[in-house]
């Protein structure tokens, strides 16, 4: 499928997505089942996504077992648990993981 | 009343940004140029869509894939609009620009800004999608450039779901938006493959999570 033609399927089912709501509930009640999933769809679509990211990276250098990858996750975790500072936790995380991947993992 | 806009958003500028590149970047390193750049940040203006868009463009996905995906990654923003319904009532002609510039970070501002001064609100919208536009176009542009060796500079985005992540996990006690959102993903995983797990295993955690409503909902609300 022609590029252009992904880059404006998601810019347009996107833009739904976004729009629907204020189409939908204009002039009504929103029911409490959805107020629910709003509050909870937030936690579980991080969580996908986190997995989606791993399978990424993982094949990627699969040379290594995902070693790197472990080894800056750990430290992700770590670092974010201790400073809570999102800035700090994914650069120094990254720069890490370059560092393990050009000089140590090769 | 930039000053302070900026103040609020400094937060976001940077990860916008930095994310941002990460993006450009690696849109340049599958052969698309800063005008890919830019039309991506400007009209989808959503970052993990924008990643995941990347493996769609790599493996050339149909159409219908692409439509149900992006739905289980960014249907989240339908339930953000919610939300906002008030907050947008009076704004009249900018208000298809304040929805489409609904993201996890823009949401997260404006339900926590008091005022309802509009100038403001659609300022705090507009910076951070300036923030965005300008990481995308940028890395694209020096991805070229800059001739350092950046193998491994893709992690700053799972970096980033694993921060937002971790401080989710830690906000309540009931974990199983987390739980049935894992359990499913393996499980589909292991049934459709890495790449096409996310939307059957959403709408199956969905389903878990009304199942289990009276359990979940006494920690969220």
């Amino acid at each position: 499928m022609k590029p252009i033609y992904i880059v404006i399927t998601v810019a347009v089912v996107t833009f739904l997505l976004r729009v629907l709501p204020f189409i939908i509930f204009k002039n009504k009640e929103v029911p409490k089942s959805i107020k629910y999933l709003g509050e909870v769809l937030p936690y579980s679509v991080i969580t996908i996504l986190v997995i989606y990211m791993f399978k990424d990276v993982e094949l990627n250098k699969s040379g290594f077992y995902g070693i790197p990858e472990i080894i800056a996750v750990i430290y992700l975790f770590l670092i974010h648990y201790k400073f809570k500072n999102s800035i700090l936790s994914i650069l120094s995380s990254t720069f890490l993981y370059m560092i393990l991947v050009q000089f140590v993992f090769i | 009343m930039i000053k302070d806009v900026i103040k609020r958003t400094f937060p976001i500028f940077i990860g916008y940004f930095v994310v941002g590149m990460t993006f450009g970047m690696l849109l340049e390193g599958l052969g698309y140029n800063f005008i890919w750049a830019l039309i991506c940040s400007f009209f989808i203006y959503a970052g993990s869509m924008q990643f995941v868009m990347l493996n769609l463009l790599e493996m050339k996905a149909g159409l219908l894939k692409t439509a149900f995906t992006t739905v289980a990654v960014n249907a989240r923003y339908g339930f953000y609009g919610i939300s906002l319904i008030d907050k947008f009532k009076n704004f009249k002609i900018i208000k298809p620009y304040m929805i489409h510039a609904i993201t996890d970070e823009t949401y997260s501002i404006l339900v926590t800004e008091k005022s309802n001064d509009n100038k403001k609100i659609f300022l705090i919208s507009l910076f951070d999608q300036l923030y965005w536009i300008s990481g995308c176009v940028i890395g694209n542009i020096l991805s070229n450039v800059l001739n350092f060796n950046k193998d491994g500079f893709e992690f700053s985005m799972t970096a980033m779901f694993v921060c937002t992540f971790i401080d989710q996990f830690r906000e309540k006690k009931n974990k199983f938006p987390q739980l049935f959102a894992g359990i499913c993903s393996i499980v589909f995983i292991i049934i459709f493959g890495s790449n096409d797990f996310i939307f059957p295993a959403l709408s199956l955690t969905i389903l878990l999570l009304f199942i289990y409503r009276k359990r979940v909902e006494g920690d969220f609300s």
